[in-house]
């Protein structure tokens, strides 16, 4: 897809789901309990994120987290932002989820990329233009060039469906 | 009736008040005091712990295990394993993030925390975000 740049951003749409591990166990749980599922209760979010390819990791924002009812199976330290520790040193821990992913194709409608389940890091953005930032463990799937005279950006992705992302950078082929 | 004064206190002597307390209904009452303390005094600052932090409160026992055993572990599975923990104790390394949590749930359930965590190199298990600031 070519999109403009907002705010002179790439932007895009995103989908920002239950992770289907967690969903499924949820559902479950429900359903021994015979009750439904809280009808106030979202499955699933769409946002608007930046594509950020100075981001090693995709961050969601805290309300997304709340919203969906989130639990923390994990952790990523991180460098580069907000990231001192109380007393200074090493990176900061933040808590990671469970969730899955879908970029939008803003010309026809449809997932330009979905991934089924992968880790996503929750934080507070504090930022009124994006919720999320997909980071380079998504964009490793994608295709993506900015056309700076243009004020746009191609995203494309070979391959329309992801079962799983990793978080940990790939080993280094020799 | 005389109002009761709101007590400050911070975020780890909250915790350990609530340390009785049943652990979902703990952290219900950890943000609620917070966004009371946010919404009534206006005080923006908590010392030394964020809300977000409190996320990793449940899973400190599990980190802190994974963090000590992480060179053995570099040593027994290939890098990219996931590695499950509860408690301090490692209860399956797996080849998914999905099926770790698979057996994650069949383990505990909701009922605990567990941690899942992926085996890295040495010096490959930063990530990095930039330029948040600028926004």
């Amino acid at each position: 897809m070519r999109c403009a740049l907002i705010y002179r951003m790439p932007l895009a749409q995103l989908i920002v789901k239950i992770g289907p591990v967690t969903l499924t166990r949820k559902e479950a749980y429900y359903q021994k309990h015979q009750e439904l599922w809280p009808s106030a209760k979202p499955k699933e979010i769409t946002v608007s994120a930046l594509i950020d390819t100075g981001a090693s990791v995709t961050i969601i924002d805290k309300s997304i987290v709340d919203q969906l009812e989130l639990q923390a199976h994990g952790y990523c330290p991180i460098s580069g932002f907000d990231s001192r520790t109380e007393n200074g040193d090493g990176p900061k821990k933040y808590p990671n989820y469970e969730v899955g992913l879908s970029i939008l194709d803003t010309d026809e409608g449809n997932p330009l990329l979905t991934i089924r389940t992968g880790q996503a890091v929750g934080h507070s953005l504090s930022n009124t233009r994006f919720d999320a930032i997909i980071g380079m463990d998504v964009l490793h799937h994608c295709h993506f060039s900015v056309r700076g005279p243009d004020d746009s950006y191609e995203l494309t992705a070979p391959i329309a469906f992801v079962d799983e992302i990793c978080s940990v950078t790939p080993p280094t082929p020799t | 009736m005389a109002k009761k004064p709101i007590e400050l206190i911070d975020g780890p002597a909250l915790l350990q008040r609530l340390s009785g307390v049943e652990l979902p209904l703990r952290f219900k009452l950890f943000r609620l005091h917070f966004l009371l303390l946010n919404k009534d005094l206006k005080l923006l600052h908590i010392r030394s712990m964020s809300i977000l932090h409190t996320a990793l409160e449940p899973l400190e026992a599990e980190i802190n295990a994974f963090e000590a055993q992480l060179p053995s572990l570099r040593e027994k599975f290939p890098t990219g394993t996931y590695v499950l923990f509860v408690g301090s104790e490692v209860l399956g390394h797996f080849t998914s993030y999905a099926k770790a949590l698979e057996a994650g749930y069949d383990a505990v359930g909701f009922e605990r925390p567990f941690l899942v965590k992926q085996v890295s190199k040495e010096g490959e298990d930063v990530a990095h975000v930039y330029g948040l600031q600028a926004y």
